[in-house]
């Protein structure tokens, strides 16, 4: 289906650009936020993503899916506007003597809806790379091979960014879970 | 379910799953698409103008070899000057002119393939 309206846009038709802004806006964003962690400027690197994939679409041969071709832009403007306003995405770091405690009652005694809080708050707080990574491979279910076309990281890389976002992940899970549940319980 | 029972990349799955978020600007598909008009509108205006300069630069590269070669017939002074050393001055500056407007058009075409990086 992307082939036909890409085809349609090349041929001077702009509007069906919207298709593609529709299917994909969603998780571009998903994408941008796990980089830069604040809404305002995920929604601006979108944008740009979306209007340079529009400008460059005649250089999108077709060798790998669209979507992978969107989302290395999505990428690459992310990491560029973390460079152009010197952000400084304070990322958690989990501390030596924090034991990983059992994450199952996590699942077991929340709604749908904390749960998506409690994991979008754990994203925010991770570092750029390792949410991203966890998001693309888990969410995304894109392949090792996949990522690295995406992000111009190696196979071994994302392994070891796979490996330590979740442990980084469930530590603070259980971290803010722990604190919240003293709270009400206090 | 125990977490024993299943494999970790089944529980992120599961987790990240949830992590599924919706752009929550509802005019953004509307900015793109303004962005995008605006874009069409600067590209139509550039390849115009790109075509009227290679124009203009091409009718003035033939007419500085016509007129180099049409001084060399000329074998009285001009404004008191040896016709000689005109078309030498003449030449000399017409070269000049010519490389620094092919040394630009290397440069923008390298520019326009640099724009044009992102492929698949």
């Amino acid at each position: 289906m992307d082939e036909l309206y890409i085809r349609k846009v090349l041929n001077g038709d702009s509007d069906a650009f919207r298709y593609l802004i529709r299917n994909y806006k969603d998780i571009a964003y998903s994408l941008a936020i796990s980089v830069v962690k604040d809404e305002y400027l995920a929604q601006d690197v979108v944008q740009i993503a979306f209007v340079k994939a529009f400008t460059k679409l005649s250089t999108f041969k077709g060798k790998s899916k669209f979507s992978t071709w969107l989302y290395r832009i999505v990428i690459n403007e992310a990491f560029n506007a973390i460079r152009k306003r010197k952000y400084e995405v304070v990322s958690f770091e989990g501390s030596p003597a924090f034991t990983t405690p059992d994450i199952d009652s996590f699942s077991l005694e929340m709604d749908a809806e904390e749960q998506r809080y409690y994991i979008n708050e754990a994203l925010k707080m991770m570092s750029a790379k390792e949410s991203l990574a966890l998001r693309l491979f888990y969410l995304e279910e894109n392949s090792i091979d996949e990522i690295s076309g995406m992000t111009g990281w190696t196979a071994s890389n994302i392994k070891v960014i796979l490996h330590r976002g979740r442990i980084t992940m469930k530590e603070i899970l259980m971290k803010q879970y722990d604190t919240d549940k003293k709270i009400l319980q206090s | 379910m125990n977490e024993n029972n299943r494999s970790e990349d089944d529980f992120f799955r599961d987790l990240l799953s949830k992590s599924k978020l919706d752009l929550p600007f509802s005019d953004f598909e509307e900015n793109v698409m303004g962005q995008i008009e605006k874009e069409v509108l600067h590209q139509h205006d550039f390849s115009r103008e790109f075509r009227l300069s290679r124009f203009f630069f091409i009718m003035g590269s033939l007419f500085g070899i016509i007129l180099s070669v049409l001084l060399t017939q000329i074998h009285e002074p001009i404004f008191g000057i040896n016709s000689m050393n005109l078309t030498l001055l003449f030449e000399v500056i017409f070269a000049s002119v010519l490389f620094t407007q092919i040394d630009t058009l290397i440069k923008f075409r390298k520019w326009m393939s640099a724009k044009g990086e992102d492929q698949d």
